[in-house]
């Protein structure tokens, strides 16, 4: 039986932010939420309870805006109750008191928050004044009650000159720093491709970030290890993340899916909640299937070739998939870098 | 496609002994726990060969057969990558995450005017 480790949930579409590169196409409605075909808290239940039961040990809870929905606690006591480790994805705006006084009880739960940049770029990218601040303030809670937190960056052209803050942010309050680059075409991301950085900005940030965690910084860049310096790798417990092989997307409305951002493709959902259940999804759905069948041997392009293709397996097949109309293309990011012979020699 | 010999591999691996265990984690490749080797086999080959004696199954097989306590090491089967370290092992210049060294590097590396 393929054990399912973790699940990313998207409880809900709505957020209160505007950013302009959203995966999710999030669905902006103020700070009042009215939920739209959302899975119930009943359904939630059986939901976690079946993830459970087929190994799962972590949840992700993201959106939208977790914090929009006001029974967030009860989803969460759900998952606690069955001994997951919790690990909200947000945007820290909506982080009060209340908030961080209740998690900072509980040790099974962590922080992910997006931020991306100072003052004057983040809002710009969020598309809502003073949302930094929130941010901010949201980050400080939290602190305070020694909640486990992350700063999660979408690097990109409009906030590339931000990244010594971030730098600096991430050392005076001891967070760690992930960056990502904006390489998803899913929701607005699609509109926002001319905002990828180029090869040789990707470039200077790898060797940047290099030089910087050799003095100690806590950044790193969520890239396949192709391109990075050995000590700069992140340890990958899941070759392409784990999808179909231990991860799975559940969407608002109980939609299964290869990942969370994959909410657009109708082709990349197993099935439904409502319809089947999640363990029927997993163990029997065609589409799981297909994906479990798939052998890094046969990836296509430079990750066919590469040193790492067993442990790396492509790197995000969701981007490969979008970029060629194949789980078995190459990941675009590595593949212009050897196109470009930047890769590392006897790579 | 390079000629593998498996039991050279074998004999190579089980040559370089106890003496160098060290982490769980592969800090290059990230390979799982057990799938770590004791020597680096390709420290001298081609990388080509390291990457057919990973397609084959020959370093995977070994590792899973490898005993619990040979299971940690400073050198990957798997990427066959020189001596890892760990995040903090890698600091070689604590304390200097300073301002000026941050603006510094941005400047130099990142090509970002102040």
């Amino acid at each position: 039986m393929t054990k399912l480790d973790t699940i990313f949930f998207n409880l809900t579409e709505a957020c209160n932010l505007k950013c302009s590169y959203c995966y999710a196409n999030a669905k902006q409605g103020g700070n009042n939420h009215t939920p739209k075909n959302e899975l119930n808290l009943n359904e939630i239940s059986i939901l976690a309870a079946e993830a459970r039961e087929l190994g799962a040990e972590r949840v992700n809870l993201t959106g939208g805006e977790v914090f929009l929905r006001k029974d967030w606690f009860k989803v969460f006591k759900i998952f606690d109750s069955l001994d997951f480790s919790i690990e909200f994805s947000s945007n820290g705006t909506l982080i009060d008191q209340k908030i961080a006084d209740e998690l900072g009880k509980y040790s099974n739960v962590g922080f992910l928050i997006s931020l991306d940049g100072d003052k004057e770029t983040h809002e710009l990218m969020r598309g809502v004044p003073g949302s930094f601040d929130k941010t901010m303030k949201g980050i400080q809670l939290l602190e305070k009650v020694q909640i486990p937190c992350q700063i999660n960056t979408v690097i990109n052209k409009a906030n590339y000159s931000s990244v010594p803050f971030l730098t600096k942010f991430s050392r005076d309050k001891d967070i760690s720093l992930r960056l990502t680059l904006l390489n998803c075409s899913t929701g607005r991301g699609k509109e926002s491709k001319g905002l990828a950085l180029d090869t040789d900005q990707i470039a200077n940030l790898i060797k940047y970030c290099h030089e910087v965690r050799l003095r100690g910084s806590r950044l790193f860049l969520n890239l396949p290890p192709l391109l990075l310096p050995p000590e700069d790798i992140i340890p990958i417990r899941n070759p392409s993340c784990g999808w179909a092989n231990g991860l799975c997307g559940i969407l608002p409305n109980g939609d299964i899916s290869v990942c969370a951002l994959a909410h657009e493709h109708k082709e990349l959902v197993a099935g439904n909640i409502r319809e089947r259940s999640l363990k029927d999804i997993w163990l029997n759905s065609a589409l799981f299937n297909e994906l479990r069948g798939l052998n890094s041997q046969n990836l296509e392009g430079v990750c066919g070739k590469c040193t790492f293709r067993e442990i790396c397996g492509g790197a995000c097949r969701l981007s490969a998939y979008m970029n060629s109309s194949s789980f078995l293309g190459p990941c675009s990011i590595c593949q212009e870098f050897y196109d470009k012979g930047l890769v590392k020699e006897n790579f | 496609m390079a000629e593998i010999d498996p039991k050279k591999l074998k004999d190579l691996l089980e040559k370089s002994g106890i003496e160098r265990m060290a982490s769980n984690w592969c800090l290059f490749c990230g390979a799982s726990k057990g799938a770590e080797a004791m020597a680096n086999p390709f420290e001298k080959a081609d990388m080509g060969q390291a990457r057919e004696l990973i397609a084959s199954g020959v370093i995977n097989d070994f590792a899973s057969r490898l005993p619990a306590e040979l299971s940690a090491a400073s050198w990957c089967l798997f990427c066959g990558a020189s001596r890892a370290k760990s995040p903090l092992e890698a600091v070689s210049q604590p304390g200097a995450l300073k301002n000026e060294n941050i603006d510094k590097l941005a400047q130099d590396i990142l090509k970002l005017s102040h």
